[in-house]
C-alpha cells in the first residue's frame, strides 16, 4: 500500500516537474512494478499493456471522433452557430449572450476543447455582446463557461478515456451524458436570464427576427446538427458502437466539408496531421495510465483505501462528496484529463465496492473536473480567454463567473441527488 | 546529411500517418453504411482499424515527441523554463529518452516471440511480429530524435501542426 501512495505522489511532482504526464506514469509505474515484483515483470507488461491499447478497436473512437471535431471546426461553424442562435434567442433580455451560451455548447460538443471553445468564441461572439452594450463581465464570463458544456454533449473523449480505464461501455457513457450536458446548457441559459432582468443594463435586448431568417440562418448549420442527431440517435437504438459512430460521423463530415467546397487538400492535410498529433499525445498518456492503474491494483492501494474508508464509517453521498472536494481541489491545479487519468483507478473500486454506478460516476467527476476550469485561481479557461482579450482584467471575468460557478454546483447537487438525471436515458435504451 | 536524412524519415512518416488515418476512416464508413444499406460489412474490419490505428499512433510517436506535443503540466513553467533550470530540461529527455528506449527493446523482444510462435491477428490472421517491430523501430527513432534534437541541435525541428482558422 504504501508503495501505491509513493507512487501517486511521484507521479505528481515528476508531472508539476514538467515531465509529460504518461512518461511520468509509465516511469513510476515501471519502477513501482519493480519493486512490488520484479523487474522482469515490469518489462514484461510495458509491451503487454501499450499493444492491448494500441490495438483496441473501441479506442479507434478517439482519432476518429477527434478528426470530425477538427473538420467541421473548419468549416466556420462556430460562426454559423453563433448567426443562428442569434436568430432564434436575439429578441430575449439577454439574447446576444444565451446565443453565445448555445453556440459554445455546440462548438465545444464538436471540437472537444473547451479552450479551443473559450479562444474561438471570444473572437466569434465577444465583439458582438461588447458593440451592443453588455457587460465585459457577462460577456467574458458566458464565453469561459460555456467552453466547459461540450464535454458532456457526446462525443466526448474524456468519457472514451473514463470508460477504458474503468472497463465501462463507452456508448452507456455517451447516452449518459447528453441529459447533464443539456441541463448544464438551459440551467446556464436561465443563470443570464435571471442577470439580464435582475440588472437590465448588462445585456440588453435585441431585435426580434421573423421566421424566414431563424429558418435560413439553419442554413449553415444544417450538417452539424445532422451528424450529432445522428451519432446520439445511433448510439441510443443501438445501431451503431462507438467506434463505427465515429466511423460515421467523420466520413460524413468529411463528405459534406468536400462537397460545399471548404476541404481542400491542403486543409485535408492540415486536419489529418492535427488529428492525428492529438490522438498521438492522448494515447501516449493513456499507455502511461493504464500501466499506472495496474501498479495501483498490485500495491493494494485501492483495497487499502476501501478498508480505510469502511473502517471510518464514511459511506454513501458523504463518500462520493468528498471524493468530488479531491477532484474540485486537484481541478484548481491541474488539467481535468490528467486527474481523470491519475485518480479515477485508484477511486472505480471504492465506488463499485459501495454499490455505485461507474457510468453516473463518470457524469459525475467530468462535471465536477470541469468547474475547475472557471474557478481561481487558475482556471484555464479564463486564461484562455486573457490571452485572446488581453484587455479585459481577470478579475473581471472571475466575479462574472461567480452565478455560473453557482449554477455548476447546483447542478452536480442534482446529479447527486437524482442519479436519474444521467441514468434514465441510458435505461431506456437498454443498456 | 542528418538534417536531410531527418526531413525524408519526417515526410515518409507523415505521408503514411496521414494515409492509414483516412483509410481507417473510409472503411469504417463503409463498413457500417455497407452493414445498414447493402447488409455487406467489410470481413475483418476490426482487425484493421486497430492495425491502422497502431500505424497511426506510432508513425506519430516520433513526430508528436519531437515537436514536444506531449501533455504537461504547466503550471510551474514560469519557474521550470528559465535559463537556470536547463539542468532539468536535460534530465527530463533522458528520462523520456530511457523509457523510449525500453519500448523499443520490449517491443523487439515481443516482435521476435511473435514471429517464433506465428502470432496473427483473429479474423485476418495478420502477422503481429512485423507490426511489433514497426512499433520497436518508431519507439527507438523517437528517442534518438529526442536525444538528437535536445543535444546536438538545442531547437526544435519539428512544429506542431497549424490548428487553422476555426471560425
Amino acid at each position: 500500500m504504501s508503495i501505491g501512495i509513493l507512487a501517486i505522489v511521484a507521479v505528481l511532482i515528476l508531472s508539476f516537474l514538467r515531465v509529460p504526464l504518461g512518461f511520468s506514469l509509465l516511469t513510476v509505474s515501471l519502477v513501482g512494478i519493480a519493486l512490488i515484483m520484479d523487474t522482469e515483470v515490469a518489462l514484461s507488461l510495458l509491451p503487454m499493456t501499450i499493444s492491448e491499447a494500441v490495438l483496441s478497436y473501441e479506442l479507434a473512437v478517439v482519432p476518429m471522433f477527434i478528426l470530425m471535431g477538427n473538420v467541421i471546426s473548419r468549416t466556420g461553424i462556430s460562426r454559423d452557430l453563433f448567426t443562428s442562435a442569434n436568430a432564434f434567442f436575439g429578441h430575449i433580455r439577454g439574447g446576444l449572450s444565451l446565443s453565445t451560451m448555445v453556440a459554445c455548447a455546440g462548438f465545444s460538443a464538436v471540437c472537444g476543447s473547451s479552450y479551443a471553445t473559450a479562444a474561438t468564441m471570444s473572437k466569434v461572439a465577444y465583439p458582438s455582446m461588447r458593440s451592443y452594450g453588455y457587460s465585459e463581465g457577462l460577456a467574458t464570463a458566458t464565453i469561459a463557461a460555456g467552453g466547459t458544456l461540450g464535454i458532456l454533449i457526446p462525443p466526448s473523449i474524456i468519457l472514451v478515456i473514463y470508460g477504458i480505464l474503468t472497463q465501462s461501455n463507452i456508448g452507456d457513457l455517451f447516452i449518459a451524458g447528453v441529459v447533464p450536458g443539456l441541463l448544464g446548457l438551459v440551467m446556464y441559459m436561465g443563470c443570464i436570464y435571471l442577470i439580464s432582468v435582475l440588472n437590465p443594463a448588462t445585456a440588453p435586448q435585441g431585435e426580434r427576427m421573423d421566421w424566414k431568417i431563424r429558418l435560413s440562418s439553419l442554413k449553415g448549420v444544417w450538417s452539424f446538427l445532422f451528424i450529432f442527431a445522428l451519432i446520439i440517435g445511433g448510439l441510443y437504438l443501438k445501431w451503431f458502437s462507438p467506434t463505427e459512430a465515429a466511423g460515421i460521423g467523420a466520413g460524413i463530415a468529411l463528405l459534406v466539408a468536400a462537397l460545399s467546397g471548404k476541404l481542400s487538400l491542403k486543409t485535408l492535410r492540415e486536419v489529418l496531421l492535427e488529428t492525428a498529433y492529438t490522438s498521438v499525445a492522448l494515447y501516449s498518456v493513456l499507455f502511461g495510465a493504464l500501466l499506472f492503474s495496474k501498479l495501483i491494483s498490485y500495491s493494494g492501494l485501492a483495497d487499502g483505501i476501501l478498508e480505510t474508508v469502511q473502517a471510518a464509517g464514511v459511506e454513501g453521498v458523504g463518500l462520493i462528496i468528498m471524493i468530488l472536494l479531491v477532484f474540485l481541489l486537484l481541478g484548481c491545479v491541474m488539467d481535468s484529463l490528467a486527474i481523470i487519468l491519475i485518480f479515477v483507478p485508484l477511486f472505480s473500486p471504492l465506488i463499485m465496492a459501495q454499490g455505485f454506478d461507474l457510468v453516473w460516476f463518470g457524469i459525475v467527476v467530468v462535471v465536477a473536473t470541469e468547474i475547475a476550469l472557471i474557478t481561481p485561481p487558475i482556471g484555464m479557461n479564463v486564461f484562455v480567454l486573457r490571452a485572446a482579450l488581453p484587455d479585459v482584467p481577470v478579475a473581471t471575468v472571475f466575479k462574472g463567473l461567480l452565478p455560473f460557478i453557482m449554477t455548476d454546483v447546483l447542478r452536480l447537487a442534482l446529479l447527486i441527488t437524482f442519479p436519474g438525471i444521467a441514468l434514465w436515458l441510458v435505461a431506456l435504451s437498454g443498456g | 546529411m542528418a538534417k536531410r536524412l531527418f526531413h525524408l524519415l519526417k515526410t515518409l512518416l507523415e505521408y503514411l500517418l496521414m494515409i492509414c488515418l483516412l483509410v481507417m476512416v473510409t472503411i469504417n464508413f463503409a463498413d457500417v453504411t455497407g452493414r445498414h444499406l447493402f447488409n455487406h460489412p467489410i470481413y475483418g474490419i476490426h482487425d484493421l482499424t486497430e492495425h491502422l490505428m497502431a500505424l497511426v499512433v506510432f508513425c506519430g510517436l516520433p513526430l508528436v515527441t519531437m515537436a514536444g506535443m506531449h501533455l504537461t503540466v504547466d503550471l510551474l513553467d514560469r519557474f521550470l523554463q528559465s535559463p537556470s533550470m536547463r539542468w532539468l530540461q536535460h534530465v527530463i529527455a533522458v528520462l523520456m529518452a530511457v523509457i523510449l528506449g525500453l519500448i523499443g527493446w520490449t517491443f523487439l523482444q515481443s516482435s521476435l516471440e511473435a514471429g517464433a510462435i506465428a502470432d496473427v491477428s483473429n479474423e485476418l490472421r495478420l502477422p503481429r511480429g512485423p507490426l511489433y517491430l514497426f512499433m520497436a523501430i518508431s519507439a527507438l527513432l523517437s528517442a534518438l530524435g529526442l536525444l538528437y534534437q535536445h543535444f546536438l541541435v538545442n531547437e526544435k525541428l519539428i512544429t506542431p501542426p497549424d490548428h487553422g482558422d476555426a471560425l
